[in-house]
């Protein structure tokens, strides 16, 4: 959502279009696990030594894997942190893949240390951390927030892209630990 | 006359003279034989009566069940022993509840606690490395939650395994909620033991998901019987060798260590199947008369028609990501078959003339790898095998071969003259 959304109000955004055969094939005519597009580069990319050297500029997806392996970069970076509950994540996972996400009990943790890791980053210019649902319920007041930190977006066009009917795995809907 | 050669024996292998140079060579991805001081004999699953137990000794574990309670051990031949025993039903010691302990002999390799409470069956079967413990309940009157003890050896290759899975009579994923405590345990010998308290309750759910939604939720609508599971097990490294290929124009994986092989097309999507054999002994420029891999069908939609060509380098390497069965140097030969078998049966993959083709490579020696790739022809046809390690009957590799000239019909004749 938020790489769309982004995509949307002005960034250029890099992806790879072969990462989405792979969300194609979980689909079926009834559910689409990503209908916005799952927005990554091809696992390579992330991989490469110089790594994001080439997305100068541009607005990318970083999987928590990679971001430890980031360079630093000259001009600086912006980021935007998306947090959502972990029993969401579980069973949209487990929807996905029809498959269990393995260490998820530590995801809290887990996602505060890659929090941390961004902070400390010398060349960090703005780090935003938000919650999903936050951002579903009141889109409008969270883009204003990065626009206000130096994002060059639409607020209104990044909004528009937000669709509250693609939040299924609500908590409240979910029988935990099932 | 067809003649194993004992000393031609390895841990997964058999081999037997046919006569006239023919030879049958028999691979199987897990144990056939288990080392018996120091001699590889055939295993061997049927329980044995020994009065107040039964026992397996004749495999690459020593097994005792016990008759006058619920309790079994598993010993590997390598080192360890688990102990298992049941030690509450419904929140209540057993040794508060009228158990009826009934030890009956169902087959060769399963025996069955009948009825141990009304409607409930505990159910013991053995397999070449491992035991399974089944769990029946018959009706919604049996309480749905058990305490076992089990004492496990540490750093052995014996293993409880603690996670239990179940299902409904409608092939439903049961709700089952598991709890494990670990405790240190020191015997009387000295011997570091794990005490693994180990808990599962059946909460009277099944699982359902919706297909639209796909969200899981809690069903009430149970069909009884009910299928609890658990096993204990020595370690094999069998899994690895075989697996599918999932692959789209533009996107390629390796699923492996799981318990059935798909070998089908549906919409964009191949499901290409994997197979690999270690250590295949047969001669460089033998004869293969016949070669067959016999695999245990789960799933058969009829009308689908497999390929298999075979892997065309001197030794065969792992299944990965970027060793795929689309991407490995294929035999010019491939056999071809549109399996029939249903469900529950096994089925002869032919591999004659591909097997032919790697072994007549210049390369090749005597003890390689070798590996297939199966590939569907028909969209839209489900066909699925059980992987290496679960499949009942055993899955093997079948090659029968002949070393040097091939015999004349009338050989014997001139051995007179």
């Amino acid at each position: 959502m938020m790489m769309k959304a982004l995509e949307s109000g002005g960034l250029e955004a890099c992806y790879n279009n072969s990462r989405d055969e792979y969300r194609k094939r979980f689909a079926d005519e009834f559910y689409d696990p990503n209908e916005g597009g799952l927005y990554e580069l091809d696992r390579s990319e992330y991989r490469k030594l110089n790594f994001p050297e080439d997305y100068e500029g541009k607005l990318i997806k970083g999987l928590k894997n990679c971001i430890p392996l980031m360079n630093p970069m000259p001009n600086g970076i912006r980021a935007v942190f998306m947090l959502r509950d972990k029993e969401e994540i579980r069973q949209s996972y487990n929807a996905f893949f029809n498959d269990e996400l393995r260490n998820i009990e530590n995801h809290e943790e887990s996602m505060q240390r890659i929090i941390n890791r961004i902070k400390n980053r010398k060349d960090i210019k703005s780090l935003n951390v938000f919650n999903y649902r936050d951002v579903v319920n009141n889109p409008i007041k969270y883009f204003t927030i990065l626009k206000n930190n130096g994002w060059t977006i639409d607020v209104e066009k990044c909004s528009e892209i937000v669709n509250p009917k693609l939040y299924r795995f609500r908590k409240e809907l979910l029988t935990i630990s099932i | 006359m067809k003649k194993e050669l004992l000393h031609k024996r390895t841990v997964n292998t058999k081999l037997f003279d046919l006569g006239n140079n023919q030879f049958e060579l028999i691979k199987s991805p897990v144990p056939i034989h288990y080392f018996n001081n120091g001699v590889l004999e055939d295993i061997d699953t049927n329980f044995v009566d020994k009065g107040t137990y039964y026992e397996i000794t004749k495999a690459p574990y020593d097994g005792i069940i016990f008759k006058d309670k619920i309790k079994y051990q598993f010993t590997a031949k390598t080192g360890g022993r688990v102990d298992v025993e049941l030690r509450e039903i419904g929140g209540v010691d057993i040794l508060n509840l009228n158990l009826n302990i009934n030890l009956i002999k169902d087959k060769n390799d399963k025996l069955i606690y009948k009825n141990v409470l009304q409607g409930l069956d505990i159910i013991i079967v053995a397999n070449q490395y491992k035991f399974e413990s089944y769990k029946i309940l018959n009706n919604n009157k049996v309480p749905v939650s058990f305490k076992w003890d089990v004492f496990e050896d540490k750093k052995t290759d014996a293993k409880f395994i603690t996670k239990t899975a179940g299902v409904d009579s409608n092939n439903k994923e049961i709700n089952l909620l598991n709890n494990n405590s670990v405790s240190n345990y020191v015997t009387k010998t000295k011997i570091d033991l794990n005490k693994i308290s180990f808990y599962e309750e059946f909460t009277n759910e099944v699982k359902i998901r919706n297909r639209k939604t796909r969200i899981k939720s809690l069903s009430k609508n149970v069909k009884y019987p009910i299928i609890i599971d658990a096993s204990v097990s020595i370690n094999v490294s069998a899994n690895a060798d075989d697996g599918y290929e999932s692959s789209s124009a533009s996107w390629h994986s390796w699923v492996s260590n799981i318990q059935e092989i798909r070998i089908s097309v549906v919409s964009i999507y191949n499901y290409n199947g994997g197979f690999k054999f270690n250590n295949v002994t047969i001669p460089q420029g033998a004869t293969i008369n016949s070669a067959s891999m016999v695999w245990f069908v789960t799933n058969n939609a009829q009308g689908q028609t497999i390929k298999i060509y075979g892997d065309n380098v001197d030794s065969a390497v792992v299944w990965s990501k970027s060793s795929l069965p689309s991407n490995m140097t294929k035999t010019t030969a491939f056999g071809s078959f549109s399996p029939t078998a249903v469900v529950g049966n096994t089925t002869n993959a032919p591999i004659t003339s591909p097997l032919q083709e790697i072994i007549n490579r210049a390369g090749w020696i005597s003890g390689n790898n070798v590996r297939f790739g199966a590939f569907p022809q028909v969209v839209g046809k489900s066909f699925k095998v059980a992987d290496f390690a679960n499949a009942n009957p055993q899955a093997s590799l079948s090659v029968v071969y002949t070393v040097g000239a091939p015999p004349t019909q009338n050989s014997n004749f001139f051995n007179f003259f």
